[in-house]
């Protein structure tokens, strides 16, 4: 019997393995022909090599169809756009609903859902014409009543707004918000990708409130309408037919752009491994993905069916004091350790290559409107004889420094181990304690619990909203005259003068050193080779992506 | 056997709950704020409070524990605090591709295990034996991901046999296919699993080779291939047995390096997101969930001695 059952176990083995291995992946439909639409973005740099390779299109014509399979970080919780706070919730809810404005590259602001005057304090929203949701609706002046309702109910950013908001009402189809005073970020808090003003059906609105929308109801007028969620294994979204892009935004690049939708249908697979995510690319499972180490980005480019492209991440990798307690309310010692710091060592040690970060002394991105230059000549300028002349001055006692970091993100936990390593050449001690991302996010509200903490700061569309500007947020950075300086940005309302007083907030970021940016971080995005026009910006988005094979 | 079986479920309730009152209090003594964990980089001290009250975390341990266990003996584990869904559910709905993924890979590993072991007994002090332990000691060093590494590297990325990653189920595409996106998870945790299984089978067996029924059986003329199939190995199979149950309770709980590996959306790669997003009600279900699938592949590994060894009886 034992015989028996033991050939019969064999015999399965043998029939499961074959049965996998004689089976074949599906084939992917063929495309429909193209049509003359334009496009923009960039099509990038096939790998270069001898080897026989499956041949790149020979063409930059978009092409409708097909099905793109794209990877995020996680599975979304939500898809409602309005009140989504990650990226692996955002890319997709964006794909479903629109703004009812929307950012360019640069981040000036383009209509959305809706055209828009902004004059006197009084913002007009008017939804375009033909604009219509996912269940044949058409967006009328009382969906965009309502989302906006929600919105400044729900979302923080907007409830400041709203602070100042005298009146909402509905005036000859047309909203209008009127405001007790000049708030120079109306337009792009509006127009924000992070919890912006997602258009959404009033009858939704009115069933959810403040709670999340389920997917089932996730009705938009985006390009692409939800179509299916299967948790922890994709969310598929189809092109909404009906979809009629913003004529008024041809020219407009980024996410203000016209959106063409060429792909059929966009699958969105959570893949939170790097490794997976990469050699699913290699395979073909995935179309597109993002993140790679630098150490496999010379590999990926040899490949002839891969395209390698750096893309901004728009993140700031950062190390932020304790300016409430401890011995780094010492400014001394903040400039002794700032002095001591060679920002490309540390970024080089981040990003494992020189093509993945640019070195920024400021917080906000080199292509933004906002990018200031000036650090007092402090950043990047190594001197460790005026590092130790600042630590002589200092009350430093020679305790090591609670350095606490986290190997999540590994760019956190590499730059704490180079800066504990490069303070030390003028004698101040770190103790690097290494956490999991929860409990950084918890200790880093706890003053008793660290005197430096790694962070990687986001770029913001509005200096306004960086995120030490308010000395509640971990590092509890509190100086008058920041306090003084951003209640003026908050008020002006013309650039060049809301551009000098940043200028001058970012010296004094550099005179106080309540914190210290390495730089800005560029990620290396790998994509097949029949995938054309992927985003250009920090965003990520799909509607203007096609492919042909 | 009845009585035996009913009894053996009564003594795993105190198990249980000893389980439960542990988990629960060990999962709030890590640090980290499961609404700190929710909310954006940019969240204040109210949201988080108001979250935190959302969630019913303001609320003291004492309270929460109350509420919480008298939900779970009527099977309601709460809702996920990430999913805002039952935890019974979400752990239902990734069952199936970790179910699947085990059987595959035991299957792979008895045969492989067993197969190997028994070979080593029978050719014990050759080279084959050798060689057969040398690959089991070897087969319980390598840390899986590296198996599994090759094998993609091998099999997928070089040699486009099977897919890399991904997960189909058997209703979307039929047995075989949702076999085709297993294989090589199945493969790489089946081999690991085979060498420990491989090295209890050999002890084993050499124990019972030594026996004196065996030396009265091959006097008798009776020929190798019987005394090995239906006397050796049936009176050594308690300890593979056991071995066998073990490995199988302990990847129910979940492959979590495989299934991030292959982004298979099982059990184990839930535990592993829930804990890094501090989900306590997902935690506290995934380590019940397991504790019951020990407690049960206990009670059919005692209930399997008696069928290769008819002596055994349940009083």
């Amino acid at each position: 019997m034992l015989k028996r059952i033991f050939a019969l176990l064999l015999a399965c083995i043998t029939v499961f393995t074959l049965m996998a291995a004689c089976n074949n992946a599906p084939a992917n439909e063929p495309m429909v022909p193209p049509e003359n639409t334009p496009a923009t973005g960039t099509t990038g740099t096939p790998g270069m090599s001898d080897t026989e390779a499956t041949p790149a299109p020979a063409t930059d014509e978009p092409a409708r169809g097909g099905s793109l399979k794209v990877t995020i970080n996680s599975d979304p919780v939500m898809l409602d756009a309005m009140l989504s706070n990650t990226e692996s919730e955002q890319i997709p809810a964006w794909h479903i609903f629109e703004g009812a404005l929307s950012c360019d590259a640069s981040g000036a602001v383009w209509p959305g859902v809706c055209e828009y005057t902004f004059e006197n304090n009084v913002l007009t929203l008017t939804a375009r014409e033909g604009v219509t949701f996912h269940n044949g609706d058409a967006c009328t002046a009382e969906d965009v009543y309502a989302s906006a309702q929600r919105w400044i109910e729900t979302v923080s950013a907007a409830k400041e707004l709203a602070e100042n908001l005298t009146n909402m009402e509905i005036v000859d189809n047309s909203v209008v918000l009127t405001f007790s005073k000049a708030i120079p970020t109306v337009l792009i808090t509006v127009a924000s990708y992070d919890q912006g003003l997602a258009i959404i059906p009033k009858s939704i609105c009115e069933k959810y409130g403040s709670e999340q929308i389920a997917d089932s109801d996730c009705i938009g007028t985006g390009p692409y309408m939800f179509a299916e969620h299967l948790a922890d294994r994709y969310v598929l979204l189809k092109r909404y037919d009906a979809y009629v892009p913003a004529a008024a935004n041809e020219g407009a690049t980024g996410m203000a752009a016209p959106k063409m939708a060429y792909c059929d249908e966009i699958y969105f697979y959570p893949v939170s491994d790097k490794t997976a995510r990469i050699t699913g690319v290699q395979t073909g499972e995935y179309d597109i993905g993002i993140g790679i180490p630098s150490n496999m980005i010379a590999d990926l480019s040899t490949d002839p069916n891969l395209v390698v492209e750096m893309r901004d991440l728009g993140i700031f990798a950062c190390m932020i004091f304790n300016n409430q307690s401890g011995p780094c309310t010492d400014k001394n010692l903040r400039n002794a350790i700032l002095a001591c710091l060679d920002m490309n060592e540390l970024m080089l040690a981040a990003q494992g290559s020189a093509d993945l970060y640019r070195l920024n002394p400021c917080y906000m991105m080199t292509s933004s409107q906002w990018y200031v230059e000036e650090s007092l000549g402090k950043y990047n300028n190594v001197d460790l004889e005026a590092a130790k002349a600042y630590l002589e001055q200092s009350s430093y006692d020679g305790q090591p420094l609670v350095f606490v970091t986290t190997k999540d993100n590994d760019y956190f936990y590499k730059t704490a181990i180079v800066v504990a390593q490069m303070v030390k050449q003028i004698g101040i001690e770190m103790d690097v304690q290494v956490y999991d991302n929860p409990t950084l996010k918890q200790y880093r509200n706890d003053p008793t619990k660290y005197d430096i903490f790694s962070g990687g700061l986001g770029d913001k569309p509005d200096p306004t909203q960086v995120v030490w500007m308010d000395e509640t947020w971990a590092g509890f950075w509190s100086n008058e005259t920041k306090n003084e300086l951003a209640e003026q940005l908050a008020n002006e309302t013309d650039f060049d003068k809301r551009y000098a007083i940043w200028t001058e907030i970012c010296k004094l970021v550099y005179e106080e050193v309540p914190n210290i940016t390495f730089g800005e971080r560029i990620n290396p995005v790998v994509y097949r080779n029949y995938v054309h026009n992927i985003f250009d910006t920090k965003q990520k988005y799909y509607w203007n992506t096609w492919i042909s094979e | 056997m009845l009585r035996y079986i009913i009894r053996r479920f009564l003594t795993a309730i105190p198990t249980l709950l000893v389980v439960a009152v542990l988990i629960f209090v060990l999962i709030r003594c890590i640090p980290g704020n499961p609404a700190q964990v929710m909310l954006s980089e940019d969240a204040t001290n109210e949201e988080v409070a108001a979250m935190e009250r959302k969630l019913g975390l303001d609320q003291p341990i004492f309270v929460q524990f109350i509420k919480w266990i008298s939900n779970a003996i009527r099977g309601d584990f709460g809702k996920s605090l990430y999913y805002n869904e039952p935890v019974l559910g979400i752990l239902a709905a990734r069952l199936g591709p970790t179910m699947l993924l085990v059987l595959y890979a035991m299957l792979i590993a008895t045969t492989l295990g067993v197969g190997l072991g028994v070979i080593a007994a029978v050719n014990r002090g050759h080279i084959i034996d050798q060689i057969a332990m040398v690959i089991s000691i070897v087969g319980i060093s390598m840390p899986g991901f590296w198996i599994g590494l090759n094998l993609v590297i091998f099999f997928s990325v070089k040699n486009p046999i099977f897919p890399s990653v991904g997960y189909v189920t058997v209703a979307e595409g039929g047995l075989s296919q949702a076999l085709y996106y297993l294989t090589l998870p199945a493969v790489a945790l089946g081999l690991q699993r085979s060498a420990s299984i491989a090295r209890v089978t050999r002890s084993s067996m050499l124990d019972v080779l030594g026996n004196d029924y065996i030396r009265t059986a091959r006097s008798k003329g009776l020929g190798n291939k019987k005394i090995i199939g239906l006397h050796a190995l049936k009176n050594a199979a308690n300890p593979i047995i056991t071995q066998i149950g073990i490995s199988v309770a302990h990847l129910m709980g979940g492959s979590v390096v495989m299934e991030k590996l292959f982004n298979i959306p099982g059990i184990g790669r839930l535990a592993f997101d829930s804990i890094s997003r501090r989900d306590y009600p997902t935690i506290q279900g995934h380590i019940l969930f397991v504790a019951v699938i020990y407690v049960f592949v206990n009670l059919l590994v005692d209930l399997l001695y008696k069928v290769f060894d008819p002596r055994i009886k349940y009083n």
